[in-house]
C-alpha cells in the first residue's frame, strides 16, 4: 500500500509540470481536422494600412465544395492573418499548406524583402512555397475574382504550375530559389501570371486576349467573363525589386540560356508566307568566358544548341528542312539576344551567367569586379543552332 | 549483485544518438557560415585532428583500471588537493551542458512547431525524464540509444535522400585552393561536437571492459559521423545555397519543412522535431549522469551503480536530484532572448567543449603521466 501511494505521488509529480507551466495550453491548441479551413493561396499587396492580405482555399475543401476567398488588412502579414482569422466566422484558418504566394505588381516593384523575410521566418509557410507576381494588377484582385463556385485561384495556380512543369517557356520559382539567387547574384526571376478571361466561357468575349479564345459550352454562363490566371513569362527582380517583365514568347530563350529547357513551340513564317510551327524539344547553352593575357574577362561566348520537331506547316512541301532550321535559328537568336540585352541593360544577371563564369575559372572570377557590374559593357557573342530531328508522320521537310 | 555494464559498441550507439542533438543545431549553420559552399568538404579538414584526438583519448583511457571512467581517471591523475576542484568543475560543466541542451531543445520546439510556446514546459518535462534516467543505471540510456538509433538513422537517410534528389548540384561548386582557410574554419564546429561526443563516451567508459578502448571502433565512429555531417551539409547546400543557408538559424529543420514525399505527404517537420526529443533526452541524461558521478567522486562517495532502487538516496545518490534541479533551473533562467541563446549556442558552449576536450583533458593526462599517477 505504501508503495502504491509512493507511485501515485510520483505520477502526480509527473503531471505537475502540465498544470503549472502552461502546458495545458498545448491541449487547448488542439484543432480538429474537420474544422480546419485549409488555405492554399495567399495574395499580398501593399495597402495604406500596411498590407492587404487575401487568402483562398481550393475547391472541394470547404463543406459546400466552393472555394472560399477572404480579405484582410493590417500593418504586417501576421497581423493581417489574425485579422482575417478573427473575421472568418466559424472557420478555423489553417495556413500550413499554403502552396502559392501571389504578389501584386506594384508591391513587387516596391521590393519583396518584407515578403521573403516573412516566408523565411514563418513557421506556417514552407520556404519552398512557389512565388508568383501578378502582372498588371493587384494580387487581391486575382485571389478574389478568379473562378467561380467550381474553381478558384488555387486550382488556377495549380494548373499553371502543372503546365509550366512540362514546358520550357516558363518556370515557377520558389521563395527559397528567389532568395538564393538574390543573395548570390543580386537578381532573380519570378513567375509572372496575369488575370485573363478563362477559356471556359459560353461565348467568346470581345477583346479577350489572344490565347483565351477556345470556348466550351457551359450552362448558366455569368454576365461577367469568368476569369482565371495564366502564365505570361517572368518578372525580373534586381536587388529584391521587380524591374522588368519578360514576355512568354521570349521566356523560351530564358529556359535555354539557363539550361532549364523544356518543350515549347516556335511559330515562324516561311518564304511562301505560311506559318510553320516548330516544337522545340530540348536544348542547352554552352558558355565560354573570354579572357585577355592578364586574366581579365573580355567577353562571353554562348553557344545555344536546340533540337526541334516539325509540328505544323501551312502548305506541305513548300519549306525544306534547311530553310525551317534557319528560320527557327533566327527566331531563337532574336529572342535570346533580346533577353541578353535586357540582362545587360538592367545589369541583372538573372540568367545565372556569373556563377557559370565562376565555375569555369574560379580564381580569375574572384579577382575580377562583381560580374553584374561588368555585364553592361561585356561583349557577348551568341551562336544558335537548331537541329530538326523529326517531322512527325509526314515526309515533307524531313530533316 | 546487478552490474551497470555494456560494451563499447553500445556506448558508441549512445554517442551517435547524442551527436544528433548538437550536430543538427550547430554544425550546418556554423559550418556553412564559416566555409560557405565548401562546407560539405570541411569534414576532410575536421577528420585528421579528430582522429588524433581519438588516439589521445585511447592512450588516456588505456591507463584506467577496471570500472574506472574518465572521471575516476582524472581524479587519480592530478594531485589529491587538485582532484576535488577538478571533479567539481567537471560536474558543474556537465550540469551546465545538460541545462543548455534542455534550453536548446525547448527553443527548437518553439521555433519549429509551437511559435507561442513557453520554453518552461519543455524544459520541465524533459528535465524530469532525464533526472529519472540519471537515477537509474547508465545501461538504460545505452539500451534506449540502441533502440532509437535505427529509427533516427532511417529518418535522416530518408530526409537526406529526398533532399538530394531535388537539388541544385551546382551550389556545391566551385571549391578551390583559395577556399582552404574557410574550409578549415568550417571544420571547427564538427571538431567541437565530435570531440564532445568522444569525451562523453570516455566519461561513460567505466562501464565497458577495460581493454575495449583499444579497438578501432571509435575511429570508425568518427569516419561515419564525418560522412554523415558532410552529407547533411551537402543536402542543405544543394537545397538552399550557401548564402541563404547561412542566414537560416536551423537550416536542417527548414529543409525538413520543405520536403514533399511522393508528391502527397508534406509538412512532416513536427514528426521529425518530435523524434529529436530522443537525442536531447539521452544527451541531457548522459550529461546529468556524468555530472552526478563527478560530484559524488568529489565528495568521496562510491559512485558506481550497485543495483540501488530508483529512488534510493544511499551512497551519495541524494546528490542526483539537486544536480538535475540545478540543471533545470539553469535552463529556465538561461537565454531569456534570442541573442543570449545564440551567444551560448555559437560561442560559449562550443568554446567550453573545446576547452574541456582539447585543453583540460590533455593537461590532466600530461600531469598524471609526469607524476606517475596514471
Amino acid at each position: 500500500m505504501r508503495r502504491f501511494f509512493f507511485r501515485l505521488g510520483v505520477l502526480g509529480f509527473l503531471l505537475l509540470p502540465f498544470a503549472l507551466s502552461g502546458c495545458a495550453g498545448l491541449w487547448t491548441n488542439a484543432r480538429e481536422v474537420e474544422d480546419l479551413l485549409v488555405i492554399q493561396t495567399m495574395g499580398l499587396d501593399d495597402d495604406p494600412a500596411g498590407i492587404r492580405l487575401t487568402l483562398a482555399s481550393a475547391a472541394g475543401l470547404h463543406a459546400d465544395g466552393r472555394p472560399l476567398r477572404m480579405e484582410g488588412r493590417g500593418p504586417s502579414v501576421t497581423t493581417a492573418i489574425e485579422r482575417v482569422r478573427s473575421l472568418a466566422n466559424e472557420e478555423d484558418l489553417f495556413c500550413a499548406h499554403i502552396s502559392h504566394v501571389l504578389i501584386g505588381e506594384a508591391t513587387a516593384r516596391r521590393g519583396l524583402d518584407r515578403e521573403l523575410d516573412y516566408i523565411c521566418r514563418s513557421p506556417d509557410l514552407r520556404i519552398s512555397v512557389p512565388l508568383y507576381v501578378l502582372r498588371g494588377g493587384e494580387a487581391g484582385e486575382a485571389v478574389l475574382n478568379t473562378g467561380d463556385e467550381r474553381f478558384g485561384i488555387c486550382d488556377a495556380l495549380d494548373a499553371v504550375d502543372g503546365d509550366l512543369k512540362r514546358r520550357g517557356d516558363g518556370r515557377v520559382f520558389s521563395a527559397a530559389e528567389v532568395s538564393q539567387e538574390l543573395a548570390r547574384q543580386g537578381s532573380a526571376l519570378i513567375c509572372a501570371v496575369a488575370l485573363l478571361p478563362s477559356a471556359s466561357q459560353e461565348t467568346p468575349q470581345e477583346g479577350s486576349p489572344q490565347g483565351a479564345a477556345e470556348t466550351m459550352a457551359r450552362e448558366g454562363a455569368p454576365s461577367e467573363p469568368l476569369m482565371t490566371v495564366s502564365a505570361v513569362g517572368y518578372g525580373v527582380l534586381k536587388d529584391g525589386r521587380l524591374c522588368a517583365f519578360i514576355d512568354r514568347d521570349k521566356a523560351v530563350a530564358v529556359g535555354l540560356l539557363r539550361n532549364e529547357s523544356g518543350p515549347c513551340e516556335l511559330v515562324v513564317t516561311d518564304r511562301a508566307g505560311s506559318r510553320v510551327t516548330i516544337a522545340l524539344e530540348r536544348g542547352e547553352t554552352a558558355l565560354r568566358p573570354l579572357r585577355d593575357g592578364d586574366g581579365q574577362l573580355t567577353g562571353l561566348e554562348l553557344e545555344l544548341k536546340a533540337e526541334a520537331a516539325l509540328s505544323e506547316t501551312g502548305a506541305a512541301g513548300e519549306a525544306d528542312a534547311g530553310e525551317l532550321t534557319a528560320l527557327a535559328e533566327a527566331a531563337l537568336s532574336e529572342r535570346a539576344a533580346a533577353v541578353l540585352q535586357l540582362s545587360k541593360q538592367l545589369q541583372a544577371d538573372f540568367l545565372g551567367l556569373g556563377p557559370r563564369v565562376e565555375r569555369a575559372d574560379p580564381a580569375a572570377y574572384r579577382a575580377q569586379p562583381p560580374f553584374d557590374e561588368l555585364l553592361a559593357e561585356l561583349p557577348i557573342r551568341l551562336t544558335v543552332s537548331v537541329r530538326l530531328v523529326r517531322s512527325s508522320d509526314l515526309e515533307d521537310a524531313r530533316p | 549483485m546487478k552490474e551497470d555494464r555494456f560494451d563499447s559498441a553500445q556506448l558508441r550507439a549512445l554517442c551517435a544518438v547524442c551527436l544528433l542533438s548538437p550536430a543538427l543545431r550547430f554544425c550546418p549553420a556554423a559550418g556553412i557560415a564559416a566555409a560557405g559552399r565548401a562546407a560539405w568538404l570541411s569534414m576532410l579538414a575536421a577528420l585528421p585532428p579528430l582522429l588524433l584526438y581519438a588516439l589521445f583519448l585511447r592512450r588516456f583511457l588505456a591507463c584506467r583500471a577496471e570500472g574506472e571512467g574518465l572521471a575516476e581517471l582524472c581524479g587519480r591523475a592530478v594531485s589529491p588537493r587538485a582532484s576535488r576542484p577538478l571533479l567539481l568543475a567537471l560536474a558543474l560543466y556537465h550540469a551546465f551542458y545538460a541545462a543548455f541542451i534542455l534550453r536548446a531543445g525547448a527553443e527548437r520546439f518553439i521555433t519549429t512547431i509551437y511559435p507561442h510556446g513557453d520554453p518552461a514546459v519543455f524544459i520541465l518535462v524533459l528535465g524530469l525524464a532525464a533526472a529519472l534516467a540519471a537515477l537509474g543505471p547508465s545501461r538504460t540510456l545505452v539500451r534506449t540509444a540502441k533502440l532509437v538509433l535505427p529509427l533516427l538513422v532511417g529518418t535522416l537517410a530518408l530526409i537526406l535522400f529526398t533532399a538530394l534528389l531535388s537539388a541544385r548540384w551546382e551550389n556545391l561548386l566551385p571549391v578551390t585552393g583559395q577556399d582552404l582557410p574557410s574550409l578549415l574554419r568550417g571544420g571547427l564546429p564538427a571538431v567541437d561536437v565530435l570531440a564532445a561526443m568522444l569525451v562523453l563516451g570516455a566519461f561513460l567508459s567505466g562501464q565497458t571492459p577495460a581493454g575495449s578502448a583499444r579497438d578501432g571502433g571509435w575511429f570508425r565512429f568518427l569516419a561515419v559521423a564525418a560522412l554523415f555531417l558532410s552529407l547533411l551539409n551537402a543536402a542543405i547546400l544543394v537545397s538552399f545555397g550557401a548564402d541563404l543557408a547561412a542566414r537560416l538559424t536551423r537550416p536542417f529543420f527548414s529543409l525538413v519543412r520543405n520536403l514533399v514525399f511522393f508528391r502527397s505527404v508534406e509538412r512532416v517537420e513536427a514528426l521529425v522535431v518530435t523524434l529529436w526529443v530522443f537525442p536531447d533526452f539521452l544527451l541531457v541524461s548522459a550529461a546529468l549522469f556524468i555530472s552526478q558521478r563527478c560530484l559524488r567522486l568529489a565528495l568521496g562517495k562510491n559512485a558506481p551503480w550497485q543495483g540501488e532502487r530508483l529512488f534510493s538516496l544511499r551512497r551519495g545518490r541524494w546528490l542526483i536530484p539537486p544536480c538535475a534541479l540545478c540543471a533545470v533551473l539553469a535552463a529556465l533562467w538561461m537565454a531569456p532572448d534570442q541573442k543570449t541563446f545564440l551567444f551560448l549556442s555559437v560561442r560559449l558552449v562550443p568554446a567550453l567543449n573545446l576547452g574541456i576536450a582539447l585543453l583540460a583533458l590533455p593537461t590532466v593526462y600530461a600531469v598524471g603521466k609526469r607524476a606517475g599517477r596514471i
